[in-house]
């Protein structure tokens, strides 16, 4: 097994950067991990690998990005802001206070 | 000698329950007699179980890198059972939640093959490539349906099941390329699956009728030939032709029809487990 550095390209006008490296025991299985761990959520437009000083791309740049919905392996797929207003709302209707100390108040 | 005196272990508090949710009583959910919503939740079921049972590798398989491209394979798998499920949605009126835990074991109706228990690292590959490519060839059939709504749907999840072949390609070449340990492994593994691949082809309920309608362009067992050879093409590269010999396609019958295996009814409890214990919740 070797270790393959990971590049992305976070846009198209951007230049290759370094995300990671993966372990692989060739580099078609280094591209394809790569692709699996670090261009899952649509992190870049592009994936690459370095192999000895070769930049070896994806052949299919359609492979990086995900197709299907999956915003719940983000945060921003747990909207807080809605929840936290429905709480507060909720309080309201009941005409209850909340009191005592909370996390980070008492620094 | 040093003794150990038994201590009677402290009274454990009652662990927390959720109150704002009635305790289970809802009925399970039974899907009418409906040949097209049959089939949908026969290709979401199917998903679910894939998904479900590739997720069990999480934080256990032999490398990480393996270990995260199992757990996108198995979020893709559940992602696209959700579409599935969408798409049953329009047709039933219950919500996704409902569709893919709500029912009764008896109205699932996936192959079986699917709901096996993931085995050794062999035994999942193996899996896992031969039901891609039956999925493969069973959406690649299903761009020629006329109904809009499965066809509406396919693009996203025919760009990640190609991603999902190269995964399980890669892998087999490799562990069978390397000692003869992977190789016997491999063979052992596809000896077991194989032998329970029939069920994918299974005739499913009114199978006739969604190909008169066009809902169908073929029927199911019409894939077989091309799945026998896509995989004895690939068998081949592999270096182990002879796992190919022979292929009997007549077990892992059933699921189709609602009959599982002794290991569905375990799963389907730990599956559903909290949509039956709170009907309602939101999370």
């Amino acid at each position: 097994m070797s270790r393959f550095p990971v590049l992305q390209r976070r846009r198209e006008d951007s230049d290759w950067e370094t995300v990671g490296y993966v372990h692989a025991p060739d580099r078609e299985m280094a591209l394809g991990f790569a692709l699996h761990s670090f261009f899952r959520h649509g992190e870049g437009v592009n994936c690459a690998i370095d192999d000895g000083g070769e930049i070896v791309t994806v052949t299919d740049p359609r492979d990086v990005v995900a197709h299907t919905d999956k915003s719940y392996r983000v945060s921003a797929g747990y909207p807080l802001g809605p929840k936290r207003r429905k709480a507060e709302q909720r309080i309201a209707e009941l005409g209850v206070r909340v009191e005592g100390v909370r996390p980070g108040d008492d620094v | 000698m040093s003794t150990v005196t038994p201590v009677d272990p402290a009274p454990r508090e009652a662990a927390p329950r959720l109150t704002n949710v009635p305790a289970a009583t809802r009925p399970g959910w039974t899907p009418p007699d409906d040949p097209r919503l049959a089939f949908v939740l026969s290709m979401a079921d199917d998903e679910l179980m894939i998904g479900h049972r590739h997720a069990h590798w999480t934080g256990v398989a032999p490398t990480l890198e393996a270990d995260l491209a199992f757990s996108s394979l198995a979020q893709d798998e559940i992602g696209h059972a959700a579409i599935w499920y969408g798409v049953a949605e329009e047709l039933t009126g219950q919500d996704e939640d409902t569709l893919a835990f709500g029912r009764a074991p008896a109205a699932y109706r996936h192959a079986t093959l699917l709901e096996a228990e993931p085995g050794d690292w062999a035994f999942t590959l193996v899996r896992q490539h031969a039901y891609d490519l039956f999925d493969h060839l069973r959406l690649d059939a299903l761009t020629d349906s006329e109904d809009a709504s499965i066809v509406g749907v396919l693009g996203p999840i025919l760009r990640e099941e190609r991603l999902h072949r190269a995964h399980a390609r890669a892998w087999l070449s490799r562990a069978v390329e390397g000692s003869a340990v992977g190789r016997d492994r491999v063979l052992a593994a596809a000896d077991q699956v194989l032998g329970q691949a029939g069920g994918l082809f299974e005739t499913l309920p009114w199978e006739e009728e969604l190909v008169k309608d066009g809902t169908l362009p073929l029927m199911m067992g019409d894939l077989r030939e091309p799945w026998i050879a896509a995989l004895r093409e690939d068998y081949d590269s592999f270096g182990i032709p002879e796992a190919v010999d022979g292929l009997d396609l007549a077990g892992g019958l059933g699921g189709r029809q609602g009959t599982h295996t002794s290991v569905f009814l375990p799963l389907w409890q730990e599956m559903t487990a909290l949509f039956r214990d709170h009907p309602g919740a939101t999370w």
